[in-house]
């Protein structure tokens, strides 16, 4: 208790040294933070945007749809089905998709098409599908109309109104042909998708390819990205894997899990060189404080201080400096993580305009992340460095010549 | 100024230790931030190199309305003048042409969306070197009545392999639908996923037989001595022919751009995050130091150093350490980046092999451009002097009369 | 002819809430040629009248006028520039720059005058002879006594050619010896030179070297004496 009321009391002793200390790891904590969140927002927003528009963030498919990806794999989605997966409460809707590749014609054009047979509305609430209506109306389940993609839709020359024709293969090899009304127009963010979806409702689509009660993908969204991970497991658990092949977005994007390793890897380069460059500077702090208390060191051992004891002192002082440091740091540094959090860092002008142009559907921001366990691994990274670092005084202490402590 | 110079000097080396710290801080932190931007360099040099030999060349003329409709209705008009204007030109190196059409490709196992290249073989493999990207089987096998070459992904999918049928469904001018069995002479390997599973080629001749009754050709793809001509020569053309659509490489990919930008934004934030430490290092060192020296400087100030003197010596100091450490950090950085150039930086090992989905090569050659170097070093000197503005001017409010007493 | 005269020359600090006078009133005046010793208990105003005189610090109320000029009137910058012309310091804990040798520290201040290099080696090497350092002119501060070090100051003090030297309690850190050496030499100097000089000093036998004495109670002049100094046995 003597010893580290002694050592507090050092610490404040040079106010104006202690506070350039602790503003020196502090700084460090936020800018380590900072780089942190920012990489960790653009994961999670470049996940989220994908698997909105692409794979969905779960998917459940029949085991043999991996393989080949036909109308003969189909997975069967019923009431059941629905029930068993909505029970688990960490599960918020589900998305059915059913998927071939068409000819689509107008009266005069014709195409090759991905038809897809989707819910209106689980849509909706995945992506805002409704929202980039440009033109016409949704159908409602089972009226026998479409909504085409933009880019299709002008390569077929069809407006909304006009008759669109499918032609192609129903399941186990049966011959699909339909007639639809197009009912809408959308524009597709991901531009190789805009040239070529046709949207039907789910009903119309297994009517037409004779798939009753069929779905080739069943997208699962859960409440929180983060979810994801314990949620594939309990699934693979509860449900049957000779019927039911649990997918993660990790293995239907594997490029895009790799970006994100080969990222954290260019990120983890920075805060290697953002914690040298800190800690080269923090060390230049204290080997000018050190070199500083030398005398003051040399005058206590003399009048017959134990040299652990003062090093024990020192260990305390070092104990408090990192750990205030590190806490000073991450006060600023949650409330600087806070703004940036709301008001992600947004590109304008010639950047939005490359993000357009890229056709990926990502927003144009530089989102910063606010979890929880960045600041406990940045402030655990940081105390641990401080900590090592501001052993030096202590080191000092415990092979310190007396004479030259003297003169200095 | 001499002998503030040499005074800054003295007192930077007046405690060895911290200094030599400080100067290995900044070394460190340029080297790390110049390695960056070497890294990030090489990438998108590699990456342009790859995506205009293979993608895009350095210029392409189409149908004005062809890229935006891709209808094969919108064939190049006057191609043997486009072709005499061209061989006239002293940049040109190759060109090609080619018929494109989109359509539908059938295995006895899949169906699938595909993007039909009618190309002249000899010519294509000049500009877009395809054959050297083959993994299996033939390049065009002229002895096969109707080759065709698809992507390995794609072939995969359809499980098909050399030797065996894949039938075509495409719209012709007439917007009657076509349909024509192609036997697999090979697959192509490419660095982009998308390009692997979506995209077949075919000699043009055969195409062009099945879409019109005469040759019809979509874009004229052209390699010029130097990239950087592009713009010019599509300007050029573009006046000549005004019927038809020039495009350098810069506009053919939105994407190109994409990276680019992207990447020089992040990198120029983190390198930016990195100055801002040293910044704060340098700043906490100095201030220490001039509270060390208070003695001095009050000294100075009673003796009648002015005021300008006073700045001048700390921002020198900051300079001198910075400059010294700059100087390192760029010779280690140089020095680096050469024997990486030399040796090729294999990104796999740092979880780069997903850089390959995107079209990158994982073996990157890092490039330091000057003018990179020049605004990293720039940069540099101006953290050096914001950081020495607040020690500085904590120094300036130093009471003479006081400093040189205590 | 006064080099220097005070008038009314006061000053207030303000210590927490309590106003202390360090100086009240002073009138004062000083010749060319002086060798003039301030001396009084410690708190008594010597040092803030020598930094008055100094033009390092400001007046409450009163003028300090050197040479027919008013320095209470001047900038800040031109103090400045006045103090580095005008004016000669000698500190009590030498405060030389531990980085520059013995010559370096007494060319500084003729370089920040703007004298010509070739001369500014001459004059340096004349000054630290006359101080007898001729033989320890590349010596750092750090080799070399105490008394060598306020030595050296007196030349770094003589080499701007000041019209006066301040000097605060410049034997005060030194041993007899050296101090009387030092006032050997800052005697030589006001004999040789007619440099005038101005001590603080709480040391019975410096104060019998000087030729003027004036004694400070609370921040008054309580007295002003002429005396014959006692000659130095060497």
């Amino acid at each position: 208790m003597l010893y580290l009321s002694l050592a507090w009391r050092n610490l404040w002793r040079n106010a104006r040294r202690t506070l350039i200390t602790l503003a020196s790891i502090a700084f460090a904590v936020v800018l380590a933070l900072w780089v942190s969140s920012m990489n960790r927002g653009s994961h999670q927003l470049m996940v989220d945007n994908l698997s909105r528009f692409h794979t969905g963030f779960i998917q459940l498919q029949e085991p043999a749809w991996l393989d080949e990806p036909s109308l003969d794999h189909t997975l069967t989605y019923d009431p059941a089905l629905q029930q068993q997966l909505l029970a688990d409460t960490r599960l918020d809707y589900l998305v059915p998709r059913l998927e071939t590749f068409m000819l689509a014609g107008g009266a005069e054009q014709v195409r090759g098409a991905m038809v897809l047979g989707v819910d209106a509305a689980a849509e909706q609430q995945l992506n805002g599908l409704q929202e980039r209506l440009i033109a016409g109306e949704f159908f409602q389940p089972g009226d026998g109309r479409a909504v085409l993609t933009e880019g299709l839709a002008r390569r077929l020359q069809l407006t909304v109104g006009d008759e669109l024709v499918l032609l192609g293969q129903g399941r186990f090899a049966s011959s699909a042909a339909g007639l639809f009304e197009v009912a809408g127009v959308v524009r597709h963010p991901l531009r190789e998708l805009d040239n070529q979806l046709v949207y039907l409702s789910l009903p119309d689509a297994q009517w037409l390819l004779s798939a009753e009660q069929q779905v080739s993908t069943l997208l699962l969204t859960p409440h929180q990205l983060q979810q994801t991970d314990a949620l594939v497991s309990s699934l693979r658990q509860s449900l049957d894997a000779q019927r039911h092949r649990v997918v993660p977005w990790q293995e239907l994007m594997p490029e895009v899990l790799g970006a994100i390793q080969f990222d954290l890897a260019q990120q983890n380069f920075v805060l290697g060189t953002l914690y040298m460059v800190i800690g080269f500077g923090l060390f230049g702090t204290i080997l000018m404080m050190t070199l500083e208390r030398t005398r003051e060191f040399g005058v206590l051992i003399s009048l017959g201080m134990q040299r652990y004891r003062l090093s024990l002192v020192l260990l305390l002082e070092t104990l408090m400096l990192t750990l205030l440091g590190v806490l000073a740091g991450c006060l600023p540094g949650w409330l600087l993580l806070r703004h940036f959090h709301h008001n992600p860092i947004q590109l304008g002008g010639d950047m939005a305009q490359v993000f357009e142009d890229m056709g990926m559907g990502l927003e144009p921001i530089l989102p910063f992340a606010l979890d929880a366990d960045l600041f406990i691994t940045q402030g655990l990274v940081l105390f641990v460095l401080s900590f090592l670092i501001c052993l030096y005084p202590v080191l000092r202490v415990l092979r310190l010549d007396l004479m030259t402590a003297a003169r200095s | 100024m001499t002998t503030l110079m040499l005074l800054a000097w003295r007192n930077v080396w007046r405690n060895p230790a911290r200094s030599a710290v400080l100067l290995l801080a900044i070394a460190l932190g340029l080297w790390a931030g110049l390695l960056m931007v070497a890294v990030s360099q090489g990438m998108l040099v590699q990456r342009f190199e790859r995506l205009i030999e293979q993608e895009f060349s350095h210029l392409q003329v189409h149908h004005p309305q062809f890229l935006t409709e891709r209808e094969v209705q919108d064939h190049l008009p006057d191609v043997a003048a486009l072709q005499h204007w061209l061989q006239q030109q002293p940049e040109l190196r190759e060109h090609t042409l080619r018929v494109l059409v989109d359509g539908m490709i059938q295995s006895p196992a899949l169906t699938a969306g595909v993007e039909i290249r009618g190309v002249d073989p000899q010519r294509e493999r000049r500009v877009s070197q395809l054959d050297t990207t083959l993994n299996q089987g033939k390049y065009l096998d002229a002895a096969l009545r109707n080759p065709i070459l698809m992507g390995a992904r794609l072939a995969e999918k359809l499980r098909v392999r050399p030797g065996q049928r894949v039938v075509l469904t495409f719209q012709d001018t007439r917007q009657e639908l076509v349909s024509a069995s192609f036997t697999l002479s090979g697959t192509f390997t490419s660095l982009s996923r998308a390009e692997e599973e979506s995209r077949v080629y075919v000699p043009a001749e055969v195409l062009s037989a099945y879409l019109a009754d005469q040759a019809i050709w979509h874009q004229l793809a052209v390699l010029l001595q130097h990239p950087d001509q592009g713009s010019a020569v599509a300007a050029r053309l573009q006046q000549a022919f005004p019927q038809v659509q020039a495009l350098a490489w810069l506009e053919l990919s939105p994407e190109l751009r994409f990276l680019t930008e992207m990447g020089d934004l992040l990198t120029w934030i983190l390198i930016g995050v990195i100055l801002l430490a040293l910044a704060f290092g340098l700043l906490n060192t100095l201030l220490m130091a001039t509270f060390e020296r208070t003695h001095e400087l009050g000294m100075l100030l009673a003796i009648g150093m002015n005021k300008r003197r006073v700045f001048g010596l700390i921002t020198l100091e900051s300079l001198l350490i910075t400059a010294s450490g700059a100087l390192l950090g760029v010779l280690l950085a140089l020095l680096n980046i050469n024997w990486l150039a030399r040796e090729g930086l294999d990104l796999s090992r740092f979880g780069g092999a997903a850089l390959a989905e995107f079209g990158y090569d994982t073996l990157i050659v890092p490039v330091l451009g000057s003018d990179e170097l020049l605004a990293v070093a720039l940069l540099v000197v101006l953290t050096a002097l914001l950081a020495a503005l607040y020690p500085a001017w904590k120094a300036l409010q130093l009471n003479p009369a006081q400093a040189v007493r205590n | 002819m006064a080099i220097i005269t005070t008038h009314g020359l006061s000053k207030v600090y303000q210590a927490g809430k309590v106003p202390v006078h360090a100086l009240r009133d002073v009138d004062l005046s000083i010749e060319e040629g002086e060798f003039t010793s301030i001396v009084g208990p410690s708190g008594s105003g010597k040092t803030t009248l020598l930094n008055q005189l100094g033009g390092l610090d400001r007046p409450s109320s009163g003028e300090v006028w050197v040479d027919g000029c008013n320095i209470s009137a001047l900038k800040d910058s031109q103090l400045i520039d006045y103090r580095l012309r005008h004016i000669g310091f000698i500190f009590q804990s030498y405060n030389l720059l531990p980085v520059f040798t013995a010559a370096e520290n007494v060319a500084f201040i003729l370089l920040l005058q703007g004298e010509k290099k070739d001369r500014i080696r001459q004059r340096v090497s004349e000054l630290l002879t006359e101080v007898g350092l001729g033989d320890r002119m590349d010596a750092r501060p750090r080799e070399l006594s105490g008394g060598q070090q306020q030595r050296v100051a007196v030349a770094r003090a003589l080499a701007s050619r000041p019209r006066f030297i301040l000097a605060d309690e410049p034997t005060a850190n030194l041993d007899s010896q050296s101090a009387m050496k030092l006032l050997d030499i800052m005697e030589k100097m006001n004999r040789e030179h007619r440099m005038t000089f101005i001590f603080s000093t709480h040391d019975q036998r410096v104060i019998e070297r000087a030729r003027r004495v004036i004694r400070m109670v609370d921040g008054a002049i309580e007295s002003d004496q002429v005396q014959q100094p006692e000659p130095h046995q060497a």
